[in-house]
């Protein structure tokens, strides 16, 4: 498995935050105090605040130095739902550090998980982060920003990585059809696709097989990870058809395909899925939903 | 670990938010003395409430009962002090909304204001002090709401000796870019922004009525300090520092002529060198003057305390804005009022001798008139002793011939027959402090014909032995009289002459000064002549010690506030021109400013790269790296991809061989980082085989 490759920026910017803008507000209004009332204590307190400012510009900045993402995976999720991103961040300096944070460009955060986590030199952190979902389809994440406020929430600095990771929106999971009448189910019930398929050939295995189907003697003897392909039976179980749902706009379809699809894992029931430019399964699991997920995201409009 | 959204996370926890409340709690008792007891318990309330929440969770008011309670505080604060400008005006109300916001705050947000409004009540309270006290106040405060805001923005909100590590280190850092700024940065004239709100605190009173000079004698707040720089030396218990001049009498009420009719009479500072001498006179009078730097503790009002007969004044600091002038009566007066500090360098003639003054018609009229509902009992007593006398001397003479006669007493502490009027003082009680004696002195002198007024001020005071420094305190304040003694030649000029009637009644009250009231009534009755050194031999030596202590921190006082009230822009460019003398130049703050800066900036950055670089490598690391340079040397080592054993393989010296060796067994063996015995064998091991190498020569 290759992660995406990532092409961090060595440039580092920094501008005040809300609160350092209060801050040097307060700054300049005490110096000016100082001034009206020719009063050096208060020049004393107004200059600490303005050294505290450089001091803090200087540190916030150090706190992103030699901090790196090592790591960027490409991500799924539904649209309309939360898309939770994670990324691996190195420090490579002697000191800790805290506080980080990222954002990806074109992605609306909701939320950042342990933010304040502190990352302790010459090892790596994951950092989590959840985003608002954008619509269905395949988006480039090409710009992650990892940002601080640390030591004092009067700076923000920040860092840009060019990556070439994906987040595959699939579609959202919502219809009300009912699958029991709206799928045709020969002889009324669900038929378990059994052990007792056709074997047809071996195929390099890809990302989302079956496990199952992995032919493990074929491992084992040095073949590398092949996946058995079997001769489809015929009504081996829940077939979702996009042509039986040809009332319904395209991307209501979609829609409702993936809520079966959800349906049938929760279920535990194998599936199949029949799209305008292939046929999925029959198969079962999380891998193959996602699989599954995935050509619906993908899938362009016009196929129908 | 289970994962947390920063959104609960901004959800603070109780240590913090105590934290939080006490660094408020320690800004807003920064401000007992400032502002109204009412704003004080209002927000005792808040802090309680909030504590309440935290430890017993009570409920929070409602936010629209804070908004209504932050409007009404708001409207009276105005109301009371006439304005919504101002830093004695505002500093209520923030006291107020500081305390409230404690009551709706759980975000970072709050906590980032609560910050701010910190460093506000801060400044607040260095409006009202610039003493020593409130420097360390200062830096212990700045100290700790630094660390608040350290903590804010921690991954552990807990507080340790550890976690405190790195924020120490910072406000070590930023200790010399905090000084230098304030050192070179340039200063600037703003006070033309100032607005003077009516203050509200007491401070020294130009109006005398009985009790009013006795209460502020009963504390010990220093009132100024007066270093002498020239001219002769005179004891302490002769220099009446003047503050007022009174003139209008009801008996033992006087008042000073309004502020409109002193302006209205006043001439510039520079009037007081001339008058109508010639330049070679006014030469010899400076010369003989006595020259003295006043620093004056933060106090309210126009007043200037000078000694009598004042010939030249200068203005320092803050003061120069505050328009100084010379009054009718050669006093100096503010034209705006002050509430801090001042310093002011003056010299005084306290010979009789130089310019006579002259006595205007109105000023006669005013120094002569009696009160209008004097009894006859009073009319008669001063028509008895006016009898055969026609000079201002025989009549102060037979006034204290007249006090002795009847008994008169000196106290402080008059108790319930304390007088209110002149003809209770005069012939039923005849006890009273110094504002009863010159009262009645200047009222009787008035009917015996001989204009007269009552000044107030202070007498006396203490050597500091440390700084040699005259320290005057509120209890040194006094009241005494100033009669006319008219030339003989022109009866409109003449002088205005001091008569302390309480030098006969209480000797030691001004030998002694305020001390005079650590005396026990028996000893002040008394009035023994060496009354003083009594009272030195009573004291012990526990509190000998405590007055070294006392008079040691008194000079740090002065030195401190004399400091800061001096390090105006003559000052800085003063000690600028005095550091950078041994480069001959003469730098102007502005460009040092930008220099320092940039200096400075340099340096934190290279203090970051510095504190930043990557980690150093392993000694194993660095010995083997070694290794390898030496094997490259040789050919044997030909890059990245030759790992050990590949080198061994190439290698028959033994020594280099057990050197290798030594590096697979510490680098992939079982060799834990606990065996440094065995460790430090196997990096000796390496580094001989480096040196057996070097010794090796060279294939060819």
């Amino acid at each position: 498995m290759s992660w995406p490759k990532l092409k961090p920026s060595k440039k580092i910017y920094i501008i005040p935050t809300k609160f350092g803008a209060a801050f040097a507000a307060g700054t300049v209004f005490m110096l000016l105090i100082g001034a009206a009332y020719q009063n050096n204590l208060v020049n004393l307190l107004g200059f600490f605040m303005l050294a505290i400012m450089f001091t803090a510009m200087f540190a916030t900045n150090n706190n992103l130095k030699g901090v790196e993402i090592s790591q960027i995976e490409s991500v799924h999720g539904f649209a309309g739902e939360t898309l939770p991103i994670s990324i691996v961040v190195r420090n490579r300096g002697r000191r800790s550090k805290s506080n980080l944070e990222f954002t990806v460009r074109g992605l609306k955060k909701s939320a950042q998980y342990d933010a304040r986590m502190i990352i302790q030199p010459a090892s790596d952190t994951r950092l989590l982060a959840t985003f608002h979902a954008p619509e269905r389809g395949r988006h480039p994440l090409s710009t992650f920003v990892l940002s601080t406020t640390a030591p004092f929430g009067l700076f923000y600095s920040w860092q840009i990585v060019a990556t070439e990771a994906v987040a595959t929106v699939y579609p959202r999971r919502i219809g009300d059809r009912q699958w029991s009448t709206d799928i045709g189910i020969v002889n009324g019930e669900f038929k378990r696709a059994s052990g007792a398929e056709d074997y047809k050939e071996h195929r390099n295995y890809q990302v989302g097989d079956n496990l199952r189907r992995v032919d493990w003697q074929a491992y084992a003897r040095g073949r590398g990870l092949m996946t058995k392909e079997f001769d489809e039976p015929s009504n081996s179980g829940l077939h979702f058809d996009f042509h039986r749902l040809g009332d319904l706009p395209f991307e209501k379809r979609l829609e409702q395909l993936s809520k079966w699809v959800d349906l049938a894992i929760h279920k535990g029931q194998p599936f199949s899925v029949s799209l305008p430019d292939k046929k999925l399964g029959p198969d079962q699991g999380l891998v193959f939903a996602h699989k599954a997920w995935a050509e619906l995201a993908n899938l362009k409009r016009g196929l129908d | 670990m289970a994962l947390q959204a920063r959104a609960d996370m901004e959800l603070w926890d109780r240590p913090f938010q105590t934290l939080l409340l006490a660094v408020l709690a320690v800004n807003i008792a920064s401000h007992v003395f400032y502002v109204p007891w009412w704003i004080l318990v209002l927000s005792v309330i808040s802090l309680g409430w909030k504590l309440g929440h935290l430890y017993q969770g009570w409920v929070l008011p409602p936010k629209r009962w804070l908004y209504l309670s932050a409007a009404v505080v708001g409207s009276v604060v105005i109301w009371e002090y006439k304005t919504a400008f101002g830093h004695e005006a505002a500093t209520p109300t923030l006291v107020f909304l500081a305390s409230i916001k404690l009551l709706e705050t759980n975000r970072d947000r709050d906590a980032m204001f609560v910050i701010i409004t910190s460093y506000f009540l801060l400044m607040a309270h260095l409006l009202h002090s610039q003493s020593l006290t409130s420097t360390f106040f200062m830096a212990f405060d700045v100290a700790i709401i630094t660390i608040l805001m350290y903590q804010l923005h921690r991954a552990d909100r807990r507080v340790s000796s550890s976690s405190l590590r790195p924020v120490v280190q910072l406000l070590v850092l930023t200790i010399p870019i905090w000084l230098l700024l304030f050192v070179v940065f340039p200063r600037f004239n703003l006070t033309m922004l100032r607005t003077n709100a009516p203050v509200q605190t007491v401070g020294f009173s130009e109006e005398l009525a009985p009790g009013s000079v006795a209460s502020l004698a009963q504390t010990n707040e220093t009132a100024f300090r007066v270093k002498f720089l020239s001219g002769p030396k005179r004891n302490p218990e002769l220099l009446y520092w003047r503050g007022a001049t009174l003139y209008h009498s009801d008996g033992l009420h006087w008042k000073a002529r309004t502020e409109e009719e002193v302006q209205k009479q006043s001439s510039e500072l520079s009037s007081l060198m001339l008058g109508k001498s010639s330049e070679k006179e006014v030469q010899a009078r400076s010369e003989k003057a006595l020259t003295y730097q006043v620093i004056a503790e933060p106090s309210t009002g126009r007043a200037v305390f000078t000694l009598p007969r004042v010939v030249k004044f200068e203005p320092a600091g803050a003061m120069l804005y505050q328009r100084p002038f010379v009054t009718k009566e050669l006093m100096i007066r503010l034209s705006t009022p002050r509430s801090d500090h001042m310093t002011y360098t003056a010299s005084s003639v306290l010979e009789d001798e130089g310019d006579l003054e002259t006595i205007d018609a109105q000023t006669y009229r005013l120094a002569t008139s009696l009160p209008k509902n004097l009894s006859p009992k009073t009319i008669n007593l001063f028509e008895q002793l006016a009898k055969q006398i026609s000079s201002p001397q025989t009549a102060v003479r037979k006034l204290d011939e007249w006090f002795h006669a009847e008994g008169f007493r000196y106290t402080l502490e008059p108790g319930e027959s304390q007088s209110k009027d002149l003809d209770d003082f005069l012939f039923k009680s005849k006890k009273g402090f110094c504002e009863h004696f010159a009262s009645a002195s200047a009222v009787l002198l008035r009917g015996m014909g001989h204009p007269a007024r009552v000044v107030v001020g202070y007498q006396g005071g203490r050597i500091n032995q440390f700084s040699n420094a005259l320290v005057v305190q509120s209890r040194d304040a006094h009241a005494w009289v100033e009669v006319w003694y008219p030339s003989r030649e022109n009866p409109r000029e003449g002088r205005w002459l001091t008569y302390d009637p309480t030098a006969l009644i209480a000797p030691l009250r001004l030998r002694m000064g305020g001390d005079y009231f650590d005396l026990t009534e028996e000893q002040q009755l008394s009035g023994i002549p060496d009354g003083g050194e009594m009272l030195k031999l009573q004291q012990s030596l526990a509190i000998r010690a405590f007055q070294r202590v006392d008079q040691l921190w008194d000079y740090a006082q002065m030195s401190w506030t004399q400091f800061l009230l001096n390090y105006d822009r003559s000052g800085q460019q003063n000690l600028l021109n005095e550091l950078l003398k041994v480069f001959g130049v003469k730098p102007s703050p502005a460009i040092l400013t930008v220099l320092l800066g940039l200096l400075l900036m340099i340096m934190l950055r290279l203090i970051f790269i510095w504190n930043n670089r990557a980690p150093r490598e392993s000694r194993v690391k660095r010995e083997w790296l070694a290794l390898e340079k030496e094997l490259s040397k040789k050919g044997i080592y030909q890059g990245p991809k030759d790992g050990p054993l590949t080198l061994r393989s190439r290698v028959t010296h033994p020594v280099v061989l057990q050197g290798i060796d030594a590096f697979i067994e510490i680098q992939y063996g079982k060799l834990s980082d606990e065996d440094r015995p065995q460790q430090e064998a196997q990096i000796k091991k390496i580094r001989a085989a480096r040196v057996a190498l070097r010794r090796q020569p060279l294939p060819t």
